[in-house]
């Protein structure tokens, strides 16, 4: 595995050389900060990029060329960090050594260049029937976390928690955003995201990357250089627990504790909190929660614990019945509780750091994950896997125990499922 | 040990069967930094009939799925799952209409593992108090797919396609079924199908085939196992005709969405099911998918937000499936109809689409779980791998495509239609 970094200025090239997959990946990210864009333009705009372009004006031309390139795979995600919005493009095609033209690589990276500097804005504007049909579907999308009580509960419930921070926002916008949104911002949106953001390009494959390097040098514009640093942290203040319940249509109640955090150190963002998580639940069915709430009472079929540090918050998560909250809530306390006192479950915790060596194994199978760990190491400092496996083995039952003290609660979230009838048909 | 070479793919695969009749696959990623493997009864949700020895039992549906879970709950009362966790892996189990699996991943201790997997369903006991402990759980999982769309909507399909097939029913029992399923079902059914010559175990990974073949057989050897009664799976009758050609219901969804499924009998086509579900793809992708002009202008002119083509199989018959998001499901109903009764037969689409799929094909053994997941399906379905499917497809000619094309009718079809909840006037 080579790496190496090209440094053109207004854009950084990360390259991974690999002769390991059949698949060579590219991922193009614009990162900038998050107060200073509206991430429902910019999940238009970075969908706008990839459904058609000056040369592919429609969508079914752009699948043909798509299919004419052995079928690129082609998205866009735009996520939040702390303050940092990235929005990336990932395209991911075959090597060309499995390909009779001999010009495959040069034709996927002008399709690439197509992509990101030739957006469809014929006349400096976006065709009507176009914009109307993005919008139809970005209100869609909008709109989709409430046909699944999960996602739901997981979006009202951090509006709820956080209603003046950026941590509460949801990344999508809101529908009342996206009908205010014209095409002119969605125009000024991409020059603005070109001008403040950083650019960086990922690539991993088994590939000359000083050719690739050079053709990026070449045909990839960017036209100024960012220098602000921008969090990869919300400072959330601490609020006082409160309980909230809510109705809903759904079939099953959901309940999330939600905690918030005291500032961990490296050491225990990077390593301590990850074991943490699987101790208290995310080790299958082992983890305490799992062990209380389903092996001990069978009150539900799924729960989960995750730590969102760079919202400075975590949550216990449990799908269950109604009847079964309070018991719920007093398990979930003993659990948490327990994360006091673990000197007896030394050998657990040893399990786990175990399988987390495993799982990190495991990522070496992936193209996208390999470099994504590279790419979150250069630009934000992530250990790399072989750091997490050398460090994660140096966490220690007492980190866990001190870690345990920093949680404090905050809101208690129940959406209650429908009363009557479950599941009404016609 | 015999090498089954996939043509064309540069992967290969090696077979094996133990004495006592359980069979050994091992598919092997000398690049990879990880190794799976699993266990395969094949006996799964859609198995409630079934005569022993000429004795006839019925069992409720879920009872596979009460199985699974039972059998990764018991051990000493903590989950048998935390043995692997115990060796730094994951893993899991899974019930499919017609087959069960339990796995792990890990990326040391494989022959641990592997003993563990092994030892997994073996001579089970079952104790009440354990087997009632699962119920709670199974309802709750139950529940939580009353909201799930996806579930929700096939299993309207399936009812409204077949008269007579168990896919009719909901795989984990509904929560009547659940509360129905006594200790006794489940152990009838681990007696009957949980037996090695009704098994397999599939390898893969950074794995020595030699190594792994020998390991299994040693500790079978150990392992004890009644006398092999082949059990006698109901047959089923299905008619041709679709059970319920409309079905609407109301969901918690925010915009409508309408099924329009296609039941053609299998032995229409005269070409083998693999090949045909390939081409029926290609002629399904060519007309409704993301490069048809039908589909661009069912977009633009907004009746549709969305419109996606699929084909599979079930049992004797061949099933094209369209799923659309729309506002305005009685207009693009007649619409979407009329197209399926004038298909056409897109050249140029259809090769370019034929070179995509075998890219897809060589582009799918990099990602080892999920082309595990599918070898798994192609050995339980067809009983074999099929070695010669790179080949196969690019022997494909533009007659043999229309042949296909021309077997095809769409006349036995029917719609499901999942809207909204009207909302109350606070609601937006």
């Amino acid at each position: 595995m080579k790496k190496k970094k090209y440094d053109y200025d207004s854009f950084q090239l990360y390259t991974i050389e690999l002769d390991k997959f059949k698949n060579c990946f590219i991922e193009v990210t614009f990162r900038g900060d998050v107060r200073e864009s509206s991430s429902c333009i910019r999940n238009f705009l970075s969908n706008y990029m990839i459904l058609t372009t000056e040369k592919y004006s429609t969508r079914r031309e752009m699948m043909i060329e798509r299919e004419e390139l052995y079928q690129i795979e082609l998205h866009s995600n735009v996520f939040r960090e702390g303050y940092n919005l990235f929005t990336t493009f990932y395209f991911d095609f075959l090597h060309p050594k499995y390909v009779k033209d001999k010009n495959y690589l040069n034709h996927v990276l002008d399709f690439i260049m197509e992509i990101l500097l030739k957006p469809n804005f014929k006349n400096h504007t976006i065709e009507d029937s176009e914009f109307s049909y993005m919008k139809e579907h970005a209100h869609t999308q909008i709109n989709q976390y409430k046909e699944s009580p999960y996602s739901y509960a997981m979006v009202d419930s951090l509006e709820e928690l956080f209603p003046n921070s950026i941590s509460g926002k949801r990344i999508l916008g809101t529908n009342e955003e996206l009908e205010a949104m014209t095409k002119e911002d969605v125009i000024n949106d991409y020059h603005f995201m070109f001008e403040n953001s950083y650019c960086e390009i990922g690539i991993i494959g088994d590939l000359d990357m000083d050719e690739i390097a050079k053709y990026f040098k070449n045909h990839f514009y960017k036209p100024s250089i960012v220098t602000k640093e921008i969090p990869f942290e919300v400072d959330n203040p601490l609020q006082k627990p409160r309980k909230l319940e809510k109705e809903s249509p759904y079939s099953q109640t959901q309940l999330i504790q939600f905690y918030q955090l005291d500032p961990f150190t490296t050491f225990e963002e990077e390593y301590v909190s990850i074991i943490f998580e699987m101790v208290l639940g995310n080790a299958e069915l082992s983890d305490k929660l799992a062990k209380y709430l389903r092996g001990e009472e069978s009150l539900c079929y799924y729960s989960q614990f995750y730590v969102r540090y760079a919202g400075k918050y975590a949550a216990t998560y449990v799908g269950l019945n109604k009847e079964n909250v309070s018991i719920s809530l007093q398990k979930i306390k003993t659990a948490m509780k327990e994360m006091f006192h673990l000197e007896k479950e030394r050998d657990f915790i040893e399990e786990q750091k175990t399988r987390l060596m495993s799982y990190l194994e495991l990522k070496y199978d992936s193209s996208y994950d390999i470099l994504e760990n590279y790419y979150f190491h250069e630009i934000k400092g992530t250990p790399l896997y072989e750091e997490y496996k050398e460090n994660i083995a140096k966490v220690t039952v007492k980190d866990l125990e001190n870690l345990a003290h920093k949680f404090h609660e905050s809101l208690l979230y129940i959406l209650k499922e429908k009363e009557g009838e479950q599941n009404e048909k016609n | 040990m015999k090498k089954i070479n996939l043509k064309g793919l540069d992967e290969v695969i090696y077979q094996d069967e133990c004495d006592n009749g359980l069979k050994i696959y091992v598919w092997v990623k000398p690049n990879a930094n990880h190794f799976n493997g699993t266990y395969v009864v094949n006996a799964g949700s859609e198995d409630v009939k079934f005569t022993v020895d000429g004795k006839n039992f019925e069992v409720p549906f879920g009872t596979a799925h009460y199985l699974e879970h039972y059998l990764c709950s018991e051990d000493d009362h903590s989950p048998y799952l935390k043995k692997f966790n115990e060796l730094g892996s994951s893993s899991n189990a899974a019930t499919y209409p017609n087959y069960t699996i339990f796995e792990f991943f890990g990326s040391n201790h494989f022959e641990e593992n592997m003993n563990c997997l092994l030892d997994w369903t073996y001579q089970k006991a079952f104790d009440e108090q354990e087997f009632e402990k699962e119920r709670g759980p199974i309802l709750e999982e139950c529940r939580m797919y009353l909201d799930h769309l996806g579930r929700e909507s096939h299993s309207e399909i399936q009812k409204s396609l077949f008269s007579v097939y168990p896919s009719r029913e909901n795989g984990i029992g509904t929560e009547e079924d659940i509360l129905k399923i006594s200790m006794k079902d489940v152990e009838s059914f681990y007696q009957t199908f949980y037996h090695p010559k009704n098994s397999y175990v599939f390898v893969s990974g950074k794995v020595d085939p030699v190594e792994v073949i020998h390991m299994i057989k040693e500790n079978q050897k150990e392992k004890t196992y009644p006398k092999w009664i082949e059990p006698k799976k109901a047959k089923y009758k299905e008619p041709k005709k679709v059970c319920r050609p409309y079905f609407e219901r109301n969901f918690g969804i925010e915009v409508p969405r309408v099924y329009i499924s296609v039941k053609v009998p299998l032995k229409n086509f005269s070409l083998e099911e693999p090949l045909v579900l390939n081409i029926m793809n290609l002629i399904a992708s060519a007309n409704f998918g993301s490069t048809s002009t039908f589909r661009e202008e069912l977009l633009d002119s907004k009746l549709a937000i969305t419109l996606g083509a699929w084909v599979h199989t079930e049992r004797d018959y061949l099933i094209l499936e369209l799923s659309m998001r729309t506002k305005y499901p009685e207009e693009v109903i007649p619409i979407v109809k009329e197209k399926l009764n004038s298909l056409e037969f897109l050249e140029d689409d259809i090769k370019r689409k034929l070179k995509v799929l075998i890219a897809n094909m060589v582009l799918g053994f990099e990602n080892i779980d999920e082309m595990k997941d599918s070898l798994i399906y192609m050995i339980s379905h067809y009983g074999r791998i099929i070695e010669e499917g790179k080949e196969l497809l690019e022997s494909v000619d533009l007659e043999t495509i229309r042949s296909v094309y021309n077997e095809f009718s769409p006349k036995e079809n029917c719609v499901v239609v999942f809207k909204p909840f009207a909302k109350k006037k606070d609601e937006h």
